[in-house]
């Protein structure tokens, strides 16, 4: 990675974006903190933001405003969670004019304007439909109360002496509001009710209007609700019958309306799609130049770039702004925290990855520690799951990833190519051990061809767990050996022996021990004890217990292997028991098999996969990783519904 | 040759394997799946994420059910006893006893691996609780789900060990891999 200045005139700023942001190589940074010194201040002033911007953005939420209400008549169907991962649909990719600045925005002013135009009647006519037809169905359900009530809702109505109110109240408040009424109004009142369930009455009042407003708030106060009857006529049964009518004329309506909005979505959707995302691709290119600096007619910019980058973009921009500017690189500080890391691994180790960067990503000038991990979780994995019908299942589960979401997610594809590996491995190492649904071909089926080439990880568990043991040492000491080259490199000495030479010391001391080499041996042995002591002071102590903890949590792989065949074989048995059944036996015994081979695939595949990554997390990666670097995300054009 | 007792023992044992490895797996799903409750309250679509941290502390269930497999069929109550009366002859020449004696020995191991795998099961419960810490974290941040994995795998290393030990003792002991 290499830091990328440009200094160019002004009237060559737009062109040059345009091309750096096609280009897509060079991630942008923010030039007004690097110029801080008081002689770059007096001759640069910061970038101003441009006014379009605003413009840009009005017109986004326009878009979007349109975009949200088709959406609400007619939504875009989305794959679901299964359909995405095995068979999703392909992406829409949609034709894009090229223009860009001013004509841009004057296009996608006139679109909005066509737009708007056309949405607009139907849009306020399907409003206003949908709150007469939420009035309609308040009427109604209250009208449903009081169904039986013998009125003719047209006589509830105020006149200048008259005022009838009509309403629901409990039931127990009946005579409260009698006697409370014939108080207020003198007895000149006519009260009407009728229950119409256990708790509730409808009540009708007639009084002078002059009362009127006394009657209905001493009625509110007893807890009677005022029905709005108005434009109804008949009795509630005519009235119900007369809106259900009414509803019905409206609900066609509104489903022609909304038929004719569908057909105005299908018109423009697309329209307004494509000028959306142009739209903030040109956003893109005015908001980026805040991060510049500029004098009167030339500005600056400034940016990291991967050092393979550097020669095609230099002719690049030097013919943009043909020949009007300056391009230097120069190196990383000598602190370089900041510098984001640009990873490249070969193509079927970059799938890996994600596992890498999971625990973080390499720092600068950190090593990518992606191409030992790749081949060895997929050794682990294949240790732990010790069965090649699994592997196979394995495969079969990455390979339908691959051919479905694998072909538009980047994601979906690491993980297809993945399992894919890992399957293979999984299948190798049960052919090695002669796992087949544990031991079904062997035992039940008689292929005698497919018994353990190596071993038999049930029989010989001795021999296993030196295996993993052995495999866990090299493991440890190839991180060792990359931790203490890393620190060689870095000129750190005294780490490079305080984390990783005593250790070597250590080692081939109880080696040398082991081999009646005792005098060497045990010299060794000491220097290394001496040596992180005196590096790592009086806690020395739980540095060995703690690699010796280390190696033995390798014991793992052994452990879930054999929890694997285990597992299968225990199936196995359960499912030949059931199948001694009468009759019914043969079906349930396959049906144990299959959920059972399945459930122990699934929890066991789980398992594998979890403690292959902790084996590099914690094991593997302690010893000479760190992790933590920052993402490299070059400025690039993001497009996701358009064609180039 | 008479070996009920070892073989009675080797059922104390599987039972022990079996049930206090329950109890761990069972309380730490428990802890996990409350979390993952609260998580899917606020957003259904988290479903997926907390069934993977339930299902992590099920493994010392399994565990617990793979070491009481084990000594069952080591001790012949599944797949019948002459397996066993054999491996307690051989184990008598070793030892310099009787059959009988070995059998009663090979009983009494077959309790403490029951006690190894199905006492170390309990690690579920610490493992259920980190499951449920890291259900919320991931509903929060989904990019702590690595991290958040690794940190709940931590409490079943012992769980591992466990079980290697069991199967360590039954090795030993003849009752597995003769």
């Amino acid at each position: 990675m290499r830091r990328l200045h440009i200094v160019a005139l002004s009237k060559y700023k737009y062109p040059l974006i345009k091309r750096l942001h096609e280009l897509g190589v060079v991630q942008m940074t923010d030039v007004t903190r690097t110029m801080e010194s008081p002689e770059w201040a007096q001759l640069l002033e910061k970038h101003p933001s441009d006014p379009t911007i605003r413009q840009i953005t009005a017109q986004v939420m326009s878009f979007n405003k349109i975009l949200d209400f088709f959406a609400a008549v007619s939504p875009i169907p989305e794959d679901n969670f299964f359909k995405m991962l095995f068979s999703p649909s392909p992406p829409k990719k949609l034709e894009a004019e090229k223009v860009h600045g001013t004509k841009l925005l004057e296009r996608s002013q006139r679109l909005l304007e066509e737009v708007n135009a056309a949405v607009k009647e139907p849009e306020g006519r399907l409003n206003r439909l949908t709150s007469e037809l939420s009035e309609i169905s308040a009427k109604v359900e209250s009208l449903e109360k009081i169904r039986d009530f013998r009125v003719d809702l047209a006589d509830v109505v105020k006149t200048d002496h008259l005022t009838v109110l009509m309403g629901i109240a409990p039931k127990e408040r009946s005579s409260d509001i009698s006697s409370k009424l014939s108080e207020i109004t003198n007895g000149i009142c006519y009260i009407g009710s009728q229950d119409i369930s256990q708790i509730e009455s409808v009540v009708l009042v007639v009084a002078l209007s002059e009362a009127a407003k006394d009657v209905s708030d001493s009625l509110r106060r007893i807890g009677f609700e005022r029905m709005d009857v108005s434009g109804l006529s008949g009795t509630p049964a005519e009235a119900l019958s007369a809106l259900g009518e009414r509803k019905a004329s409206l609900g066609s309506e509104e489903e022609f309306l909304r038929s004719e909005i569908i057909k105005l979505a299908e018109r423009w959707r697309d329209k307004l799609l494509v000028l959306r995302e142009l739209l903030l691709i040109e956003r893109d290119r005015l908001e980026v130049q805040t991060n510049f600096m500029r004098t009167d007619e030339t500005f600056i910019l400034e940016g990291w770039i991967p050092a393979k980058s550097i020669g095609s973009v230099k002719e690049e921009v030097l013919e943009v702004t043909k020949g009007y500017s300056v391009v230097k690189e120069s190196n990383p500080d000598s602190s370089p925290d900041d510098v984001p890391v640009y990873l490249q691994n070969p193509p079927f180790i970059r799938h890996f990855q994600v596992l890498t960067e999971l625990y973080g990503r390499p720092k600068y000038n950190e090593i990518d520690p992606t191409f030992m991990l790749a081949p060895v979780f997929m050794l682990f994995f294949g240790i732990m799951l010790t069965d090649a019908v699994y592997g196979v299942m394995m495969t079969a589960l990455g390979l339908m990833l691959l051919r479905g979401g694998g072909r538009y997610s980047s994601s979906v594809k690491d993980f297809g190519v993945i399992f894919t590996a890992i399957g293979c491995a999984t299948i190798g190492f049960g052919v090695l051990t002669g796992g087949y649904f544990g031991d079904f071909a062997l035992k039940y089926l008689g292929i005698s061809t497919l018994r353990p080439i190596i071993f038999d990880p049930m029989v010989d568990v001795q021999l296993f767990l030196i295996l993993v043991l052995v495999i866990g040492l090299i493991h440890l000491n190839l991180g060792l050996l990359i931790g203490f080259t890393e620190n060689v490199k870095r000129k750190q000495y005294k780490d490079a022996v305080g984390d990783q030479f005593w250790l070597f010391l250590l080692q081939g001391g109880i080696a040398l021990l082991m081999m009646d080499m005792k005098s060497i041996g045990a010299v060794f042995f000491l220097i290394g004890v001496i040596l992180v002591a005196i590096i790592h002071g009086p806690l020395f102590f739980f540095d060995i217990t703690g690699y010796l903890g280390d190696v033995l949590s390798y014991a793992r792989l052994l452990a879930l292997g054999l929890a694997t065949s285990g597992i299968a074989m225990t199936v196995n048995i359960l499912s030949s028991m059931v199948d001694n059944v009468p009759i019914i036996g043969i079906v349930l015994g396959a049906m144990v098999f299959v959920i059972g081979h399945i459930f122990n695939w699934g929890m066991n595949g789980l398992g594998g996969f979890v403690h292959g990554i902790r084996l590099h997390y914690v094991e593997f990666f302690n010893k000479f990783y760190e992790g933590g670097g920052s993402e490299y995300r070059p400025y690039r054009i993001r497009r996701e519904l358009t064609k180039e | 040759m008479d070996i009920s007792t070892g073989v009675a023992l080797a059922a104390v044992g599987a039972g022990i394997s079996m049930g206090a490895a329950a109890i761990g797996s069972g309380i730490g799903v428990g802890i996990a799946g409350a979390a993952g409750a609260g998580a899917i309250a606020e957003d259904p679509g988290k479903f997926g994420t907390a069934l993977v941290f339930q299902a992590l502390p099920q493994t010392q269930g399994i565990y617990g059910f793979l070491g009481a497999v084990l000594i069952m069929i080591g001790t012949g109550i599944l797949g019948g006893f002459a397996a066993f009366e054999s491996a307690a002859t051989a184990l008598a020449g070793v030892m310099d006893t009787t059959p009988e004696n070995a059998a009663l020995i090979m009983g009494l191991a077959a309790v403490g691996g029951g006690l190894s795998v199905g006492l170390a099961g309990l690690s579920a419960i610490g493992q259920g609780i980190t499951a449920a810490g890291s259900i919320g974290a991931v509903s929060k941040e989904p990019g702590a789900f690595g991290k958040c994995m690794v940190l709940t795998v931590m409490s079943e290393t012992f769980a591992v060990f466990g079980l290697l030990i069991t199967i360590l003792i039954l090795v030993g002991l003849n009752l597995l891999g003769a």
